[in-house]
């Protein structure tokens, strides 16, 4: 088993479907020129009441008159189908979408980073049941048989020994093929696969398009090349409404849609997105641009969801709102955050990225800023504000207030000295040579400061900070 | 109040090289000035500043004190102080030790190597912000009796903190504290080429060498009334206290030259004089001038009145090697003048002859050893070092070394360095140097060569590059110099 085909048996439904609230009314889609509209696919609940593709969109309606049409979207199946080898990509290095609605990827690999078969598919089931793909999936030596295989089994693994056996046995028209490359092979009288696999190769080159030999090569057993997926380097997914939506919250399932697709994707690149647009499209306005900023790249779901819907609470939207687009260009490498082996969450508490990230949504971007420090004796060089945080901060060295005045100031409270002086004489070469003589001290409120004189003087003192 | 008198017991010169930013000079004039009853240069795992250190206590009128800090490999950071002669040894022998265990430039001590170490030589533990007190144990029980805390102050965050911890851990192990500056540098504006010299040694730039650089400048040799102010009493007189104990002076040190050269039944004197008159034959097959025979006798006389026959033994086993190995030598300078050195086979030259006076080679009024360079041929000068090494063993044979200085050009290159210009400015600025060859460029090259001469960087990079020649001592180079002891 080197290869793993997943087949999504109702893609184009489960596409529409995984962008709305659950629901159980009934859901068709149609496709077709205006006046040849017809049924292209039915979710569960409208199959059962007699829906089904290829109706015409009148037979359909006659049927039942309860049901969410819904126009077919080749380009959003396109985006979907890229967003799962994005998804897949984060498995394995060789992924393609070469098979309509299927992807196929090696795992033959890939079992050494996430285990034996059994566990590997139930991962990636999960994974799949979350992202709102039902699915089948197939493991064979080769992609091609594993491709065919998941058009009857789901679960299924075969390994090369049992291949032959396994393929044989298929109808032709359970191959996968064309209809009509289905119907020639069977008035050539070949009516399961080990029939077609032993025609003589030449025959089927004369009567049949390339890629059908190629197919029948891959059963064989032959090398036969596949085009690999290649992830883009940016994001961009839009999801249009049929209604026009006037309320913040309305737009909360959606934009968890989106989101977590964002997060899928740069997951499956293994990196991490640090700023992306939410644009809200509306019918006579220009689009509303949200700008969402992180100070560290990050990747998990709902701490993206948590960042803009923070942001989206405090944003005014100037017109109810059609369709929206998450836009993500920058996509930096993740760092993950050191985790403790022993950490103790309460339960329901904000980790600290999530806290930093709402104080950010809440007091604007600006009010929120990382720290970098550099060795540098002058308190006041010590440490810098950093838009951004890229590399984790050093230690200091001594014993600092957390809290520093921008310029110190003249300090006139009573205290008594705790701790002094610390002498502090650098900065020459830059032309900012400073020499204080710094205490510790505490103000008869209680506050512990921190303040300086000259050096060697006991005094007027600079407030510089306070301890917390 | 009257001050506590103070004896600076760790402190290092600029033969600590890119660490002491200060000459024995200075060090010692500072020390007089501020009225320290003694001073130990204790530059790290070298002694090699203690003869300028001597000269310039002498001139100062203050004690020296003999010293050396190491940092053991596998142990503490410690400062030896030498008690008498014996210690001395001891401390040279520490040295060769650790400097012969590690590359050129650098040292490995262990512990070891600290072994039966003689009574004469007293430790420091100079603990680390987070003393190891296993580090005080061991040490005291090496040095037992003679073992000190050192505790060095310089302005910290808590220094009464730090003083309080240090004395309690001294209490519980049983050493007594004393207070030491770990000085650097004699005074406080010497701060800024102390920046330059932890740039330069850290391979940085100043403005990023925050680490290793010195929060202030504390590090220097401070006013007793300053000392007062950080340290109990007690601790300062326990500076006077070791200063009393450790009264060795290099005046002490006597030449012992190497007892093997003279045959049984020969003292030095029978010895010289018997190869003398041998040598003489040789010169002189017909006899030796009565010029050459009066400067003979009255050299013979000076030499046995001074001790100095085994020194003449020593160069005259050398040179007779270089001759039977047909290995060309010659001496050169004052010793041409000697008519025993001529009749040694030392020089060439027959002194008789062109009449030179032996008072500038030997005379009692200057009381130091005579000196005889000999060069040797350069292809072949290895075979005479190595007979030097076997004939007297590695153990008392040495190659001397010298102290390079900074001169501009290298000087200014560093220093440019650490202040952060840019590699092509470093070149210009250098080749400046070369043009104007004296300490501090002029204004006119540096504004050919598009500098700002006004400019505050270009004005520290001039300043420092002169300060930093001032120092005039440097890196250890070896050149080779046999010198058997």
């Amino acid at each position: 088993m080197h290869w793993a085909c997943i087949l999504f048996p109702h893609f184009a439904v489960d596409g529409v479907q995984r962008q709305r609230p659950p629901s159980a009314r009934p859901l068709a889609m149609l496709t077709g020129p205006a006046h040849r509209r017809v049924v292209h696919a039915v979710n569960d609940a409208a199959a059962a009441r007699g829906l089904k593709a290829r109706l015409s969109v009148q037979a359909a309606q006659a049927l039942t008159s309860d049901c969410d049409w819904v126009e077919f979207d080749a380009s959003a199946m396109e985006r979907d189908r890229q967003l799962l080898a994005a998804w897949a990509y984060g498995f394995s290095s060789q992924v393609s979408l070469a098979f309509d609605d299927a992807l196929v990827l090696e795992i033959g690999q890939s079992i050494a980073l996430f285990g034996p078969w059994p566990d590997f598919e139930r991962r990636l089931r999960l994974e799949l049941d979350d992202l709102g793909f039902r699915h089948r999936i197939v493991a064979a030596p080769n992609a091609w048989a594993a491709r065919t295989l998941a058009n009857v089994h789901d679960g299924l693994g075969v390994d090369a020994p049992q291949l032959s056996g396994a393929i044989g046995r298929l109808p032709v028209a359970a191959a996968g093929f064309a209809p009509d490359v289905t119907e020639a092979f069977t008035r050539m009288g070949l009516r399961r696969l080990n029939q077609v696999m032993a025609a003589p190769r030449e025959g089927i080159a004369r009567r049949f398009p390339p890629h059908v030999l190629d197919w029948v090569d891959a059963l064989c057993g032959r090398v036969v090349p596949l085009r690999m997926y290649r992830p883009p380097s940016t994001f961009q997914r839009r999801m249009e409404f049929d209604h026009e939506i006037e309320l913040t919250s309305g737009l909360l399932f959606p934009l968890r849609r989106l989101v977590g697709d964002l997060a899928t994707f740069v997951r499956a690149r293994d990196g991490g997105v640090q700023r992306f647009q939410v644009v809200f499209e509306h019918d006579r306005f220009e689009s509303t641009v949200l700008d969402v900023g992180m100070l560290a790249p990050e990747r998990d779901a709902l701490r993206l969801l948590d960042v803009a819907c923070h942001r989206l609470d405090r944003l005014t939207l100037k017109a109810p709102v059609r369709a929206v687009s998450i836009v993500a260009d920058d996509l930096p490498p993740f760092v993950p955050p050191s985790g403790d082996l022993f950490e103790e969450h309460p339960q329901g508490a904000l980790s600290f990225d999530q806290l930093r990230e709402r104080l950010r949504a809440r007091l604007g971007d600006t009010e929120v800023h990382g720290m970098a420090t550099d060795f540098d004796h002058r308190p006041e060089r010590a440490w810098r504000r950093q838009r951004e945080r890229n590399e984790p901060l050093a230690a200091l060295a001594d014993a600092r207030p957390a809290w520093m005045l921008e310029k110190p100031i003249l300090f006139r409270a009573r205290h008594r000295v705790l701790f002094g002086p610390e002498r502090v004489e650098s900065g020459w070469w830059d032309g900012d040579d400073v020499r204080r003589d710094y205490y510790i001290v505490e103000t008869d409120a209680g506050q512990v400061a921190w303040v300086y004189a000259a050096s060697g003087e006991r005094g007027p003192f600079m407030l510089h900070g306070f301890f917390a | 109040m009257s001050l506590s008198g103070y004896a600076e017991l760790h402190c290092l010169s600029a033969f600590s090289f890119q660490r002491g930013a200060s000459i024995a000079k200075e060090l010692f004039h500072r020390a007089a000035h501020v009225g320290y009853e003694a001073l130990a240069i204790t530059d790290e795992c070298s002694l090699a500043g203690i003869v300028r250190a001597h000269e310039a206590a002498q001139e100062m009128g203050v004690r020296l004190i003999i010293g050396s800090e190491f940092q053991l490999h596998d142990g503490p950071k410690v400062v030896l102080l030498v008690v008498d002669h014996d210690g001395y040894t001891a401390l040279c022998r520490l040295i060769t030790v650790a400097r012969r265990a590690a590359e050129k430039g650098s040292y490995r001590l262990t512990r070891a190597d600290v072994r039966d170490v003689p009574d004469g030589l007293l430790a420091l533990w100079v603990p680390a912000k987070e003393p190891d007190a296993e580090h005080g144990r061991w040490l005291s029980a090496v040095f037992p009796q003679r073992c000190w805390l050192a505790i060095e102050l310089h302005r910290g965050i808590d220094d009464e903190g730090r003083c309080r911890r240090l004395r309690a851990l001294a209490e519980t192990l049983g050493l007594r504290a004393v207070a030491a500056g770990d000085v650097h540098y004699h005074v406080r504006q010497r701060r800024a080429l102390h920046d330059v010299m932890t740039a330069i040694r850290h391979r940085t730039t100043v403005a990023r060498a925050g680490a290793f650089r010195f929060p202030n400048a504390e590090r220097h040799l401070r006013s007793r009334r300053a000392l007062s102010a950080i340290y109990p009493a007690d601790l300062l007189d326990e500076t006077r206290r070791i200063a009393e104990r450790c009264q060795f002076s290099l005046k002490e040190l006597r030449y012992t030259y190497p007892r093997e050269l003279v045959p049984d039944g020969h003292t030095p004197t029978t010895w010289l004089r018997h190869l003398t008159e041998e040598g003489a034959r040789w010169r002189w097959p017909d006899g030796p001038s009565e010029k050459a025979r009066t400067l003979i006798e009255k050299e013979l006389a000076l030499i046995a009145d001074l001790n100095y026959e085994s020194y003449f033994l020593t160069v005259h086993d050398i040179v007779r090697f270089a001759r039977r190995q047909g290995i060309l030598c010659q001496g050169r300078g004052s010793a041409a003048n000697s008519a025993v050195c001529f009749a040694l086979g030392v020089t060439e030259i027959a002194p008789d002859l062109i009449g030179m006076l032996f008072e500038r080679f030997i005379s009692k009024e200057r009381n130091e050893p005579p000196d005889i360079d000999i060069d040797f041929e350069h292809e072949r000068r290895e075979e005479v070092l190595q007979y030097v090494f076997n004939r007297y063993g590695r153990d008392r044979a040495a190659l001397t070394c010298v102290a390079t200085s900074y001169r501009g050009r290298s000087a200014v290159r560093d220093v440019a360095k650490a202040l952060g210009l840019a590699a092509d400015q470093v070149g210009a600025l250098a080749s400046i140097l070369d043009a104007w060859s004296v300490e501090t460029p002029a204004d006119a090259l540096l504004r050919e060569a598009g500098f700002d001469p006004d400019a505050p960087i270009i004005r520290r990079v001039t300043a420092m590059t002169a300060e930093l020649t001032r120092l005039r001592v440097g890196r250890d180079s070896c050149k080779k110099q046999p010198k058997a002891n």
